[in-house]
């Protein structure tokens, strides 16, 4: 029994390249698809690149990057072969995760690292050990943001996710309409969320 | 595709906070960075005076005891001409205060903490811990890193002077922010003296000066600027040596004794006169050494003192002989930190009394009759960084403090002799290792005999690239004490941990805690 019989499709449909058509797939990969696809691999090499200075800095740091460079270089040779139609959600959904993660990571800093871990520029983070101690003890030295888990953006930082989010708006153009308006929703709450946190600190 | 205008809209509005959030943060953290000082607004070396530290006098004496009170509090100095710097001094003094006393006479300091409650700049609470550097003092007067005295609090420090005459000081020990604390001016010398260096014909009163040296960076505005280059160093651009940039010192024609205190936070030096004549060392940390040794150059690392004797006599009134450094390895260098400070010499007269420098100093120091035969046993301290911290055989004082201070790298019991291997296996860094509580003999370096300056007593070794130190001491005293680099940066993040000298009953470091200030401020 072949896959196609499996699910159903007429057995008589082939695509572009004689083989059977499948549901996972698109008849052709369009040309938002491909582009999403070249996009998202451009991130997951700055991943790639980026990876060894985080396992240098802690180790399960440098794991999540392998893993997502790992994941968006896989999904990007998918899309450009048209083999990604059913992880699309989970594509769009993802993507979008890691753009939420990089916005923190940047803005107010993730609270990792607590347990003798580090981010460059400063080694000390979470909790300061001091028994009889009046407030913070550790000096935040001007631009090294010392003392903080916010990293300032960089040049990779900026192309990374410029990448991912044009990549997540084509493969939201690639969604079904119905599918698509409620993750265009969640996407719009989340960043009104974003901005509004923003004002909310930045104006009071 | 077809996004349709409502789609498009919703994604702009995502996409705008995912691209333009961190952005913001990122300029606005960079907006608040200060900027450095131009090298060209920094004062000429050899322009600017001479000066030493002022002698702190006791503010009441009894038939043992020396009893000083020691304020510590912010001020503005003028460092840079036409910049006022906020510093922080030991009796408003930067550097602070020379103490001096006589063998065998205990001192009280009072440290109060005056220091305002945040740092203006870095926003840190101040706490301090005063550590003399060079005294076996009781472990709760030892400066334990995490026995302190935030703003608005005292504590009385104990000194017993039991020691061979020795140039100490005295300085910030606070838990991770003593770079900050000493960088800010929380430093001085103590001199302690002694019958056999009082009857040694070697040069005393005027001629016996202290060169305290320090390195800083200023920012346009007359701050300190700070910049520890990713918790590796500070390192400034310019050399001060008793708070004062590059200055220049009158010199009679005759043999002046030095003091040489490296306070500087991370950097170390390699001094040289461009006379090219010799320094004849005669002291180290832990006092006079057996024989005098006369070097034409050597390094420095932080904290470690030298007692040198150099002999102007040799040269024409008018000459002016510059101190220079050519800098060890790992150091960052600027335009003028290849020079310390200049030497004029004046024709003045002179009191000729104590214008030499004997064969033998201190033959007998039972220091430096040590060897890794009397060693009962060896251990080894290996200096590794390692997730982004510095580590002494991994630990952190982090780990000491979490494993309620019970952590220790050794145990030895009181009397015991012991060899201790410090292993630095990097290239990349230099460490001056102290271990509070004793003096040590350096047995070796890469098991290479140690070099002719540090033929004396020690309590800071320096640990190159790439070097493996052997040191040989005995263990005198009780309790808990602290091991770390001197590379304060290095201590604070965090490269400090501790020993404890097993003995049937010691002092715990937490029990002589700091006092709160009465409501009316007088002590
Ligand atoms: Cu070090």
């Amino acid at each position: 029994m072949t896959a196609t019989a499996r699910e159903g499709l007429p057995a008589a449909a082939v695509d572009d390249e004689g083989e059977p058509l499948r549901a996972h797939r698109w008849r052709t990969p369009s040309v938002e698809a491909r582009t999403a696809g070249a996009l998202l691999g451009v991130a997951g090499l700055v991943h790639v690149v980026v990876t060894p200075e985080h396992v240098d800095e802690w180790a399960p740091a440098g794991v999540f990057f392998a893993v997502v460079a790992t994941a968006q270089l896989w999904l990007g040779q998918a899309l450009w072969r048209g083999t990604a139609k059913r992880v699309l959600p989970a594509a769009v959904l993802s993507t979008a995760g890691l753009i939420a993660l990089y916005v923190v990571s940047r803005t107010v800093g993730l609270p990792f690292h607590s347990d003798g871990a580090a981010v460059s520029g400063g080694g000390h983070h979470g909790p300061l050990l001091v028994p009889g101690g009046h407030g913070n003890g550790m000096p935040v030295i001007p631009g090294s943001e010392g003392g903080s888990t916010v990293e300032p953006v960089g040049l990779l930082d900026a192309v990374c996710v410029t990448a991912e989010f044009a990549a997540l708006a084509l493969l939201v153009g690639l969604m079904a309409v119905a599918q698509r308006r409620s993750v265009t929703n969640l996407l719009l709450a989340v960043g009104v969320c974003g901005w509004v946190a923003w004002a909310a600190v930045r104006f009071t | 595709m077809s996004l349709s205008r409502r789609d498009l809209l919703k994604l702009g509005v995502v996409g705008g906070a995912a691209l333009a959030l961190p952005l913001e943060r990122t300029v606005r953290a960079g907006t608040s960075t200060q900027s450095r000082l131009a090298s060209s607004r920094l004062p000429k070396p050899f322009t600017l005076p001479f000066r030493v530290p002022p002698v702190l006098q006791p503010s009441r004496v009894d038939s043992t005891t020396d009893y000083y009170k020691v304020y510590m509090k912010p001020i503005m100095a003028d460092v840079v001409p036409g910049l006022k710097t906020p510093l922080w001094g030991y009796n408003g003094s930067v550097p602070g205060p020379t103490v001096k006393v006589a063998q065998g006479r205990r001192t009280v300091m009072r440290q109060v903490n005056n220091l305002p409650a945040t740092h203006p700049l870095l926003r840190y609470t101040p706490w301090t811990s005063v550590h003399l550097h060079g005294s076996p003092s009781a472990p709760e007067y030892d400066g334990y890193a995490s026995d302190i005295t935030n703003p608005g609090q005292y504590k009385d420090y104990v000194y017993p002077n039991t020691p061979t005459a020795r140039t100490l000081w005295y300085h910030d020990h606070g838990l991770h922010h003593t770079a900050e604390n000493v960088l800010m001016g929380l430093a001085a010398q103590y001199h302690l003296t002694d019958p056999l260096e009082q009857s040694l014909p070697i040069p005393h009163g005027e001629f016996d000066v202290p060169l305290i040296v320090s390195d800083a960076m200023f920012a346009t505005d007359g701050q300190l600027y700070f910049d520890n280059h990713d918790e590796s160093g500070m390192f400034g651009d310019v050399v001060l040596v008793n708070g004062v940039p590059w200055p220049v010192m009158k010199v009679k024609r005759r043999r002046y004794r030095f003091r040489l205190l490296n306070a500087s936070i991370s950097r170390s030096y390699r001094w040289s006169l461009d006379s090219g004549d010799p320094f004849v060392v005669i002291a180290t940390d832990g006092g006079l050494m057996p024989e005098p040794q006369r070097v034409k150059s050597f390094r420095q690392g932080m904290a470690e003192r030298y007692e040198v004797v150099v002999d102007f006599s040799r040269y024409p009134v008018g000459r002016r002989v510059v101190l220079g450094n050519s800098s060890p390895k790992n150091n960052i260098d600027y335009d003028n930190t290849n020079k310390v400070m200049a030497f004029d010499v004046v024709g003045d007269d002179f009191d000729p009394a104590d214008n030499a420098v004997p064969d033998q100093l201190n033959p007998t120091n039972p220091v430096m009759a040590l060897t890794a035969g009397d060693a009962v046993r060896t251990r080894r301290l290996d200096l590794v960084r390692k997730n982004s911290q510095w580590t002494i055989n991994g630990h952190t004082w982090d780990d000491v403090v979490r494993s309620r201070f019970a952590l220790v790298e050794a145990n030895p019991a009181e009397g015991d002799v012991e060899v201790w291997e410090i292993r630095n296996s990097s290239g990349g860094w230099f460490h001056p290792v102290h271990i509070h509580l004793v003096d040590f003999r350096v047995l070796d370096r890469n098991g290479v005999a140690p070099m002719a300056h540090e033929l004396g007593p020690k309590d800071v070794v320096y640990v190159g690239e790439n070097e493996t130190v052997r040191v040989v001491m005995r263990f005198e005293g009780r309790g808990k004490y602290m091991i770390h680099c001197h590379n304060l940066v290095h201590e604070d993040h965090d490269m400090m941990s501790q020993f404890e000298v097993v003995a049937g009953e010691s002092t715990d470091p937490m029990s002589d805690p700091c006092r709160s200030l009465p409501e009316d401020g007088e002590l």
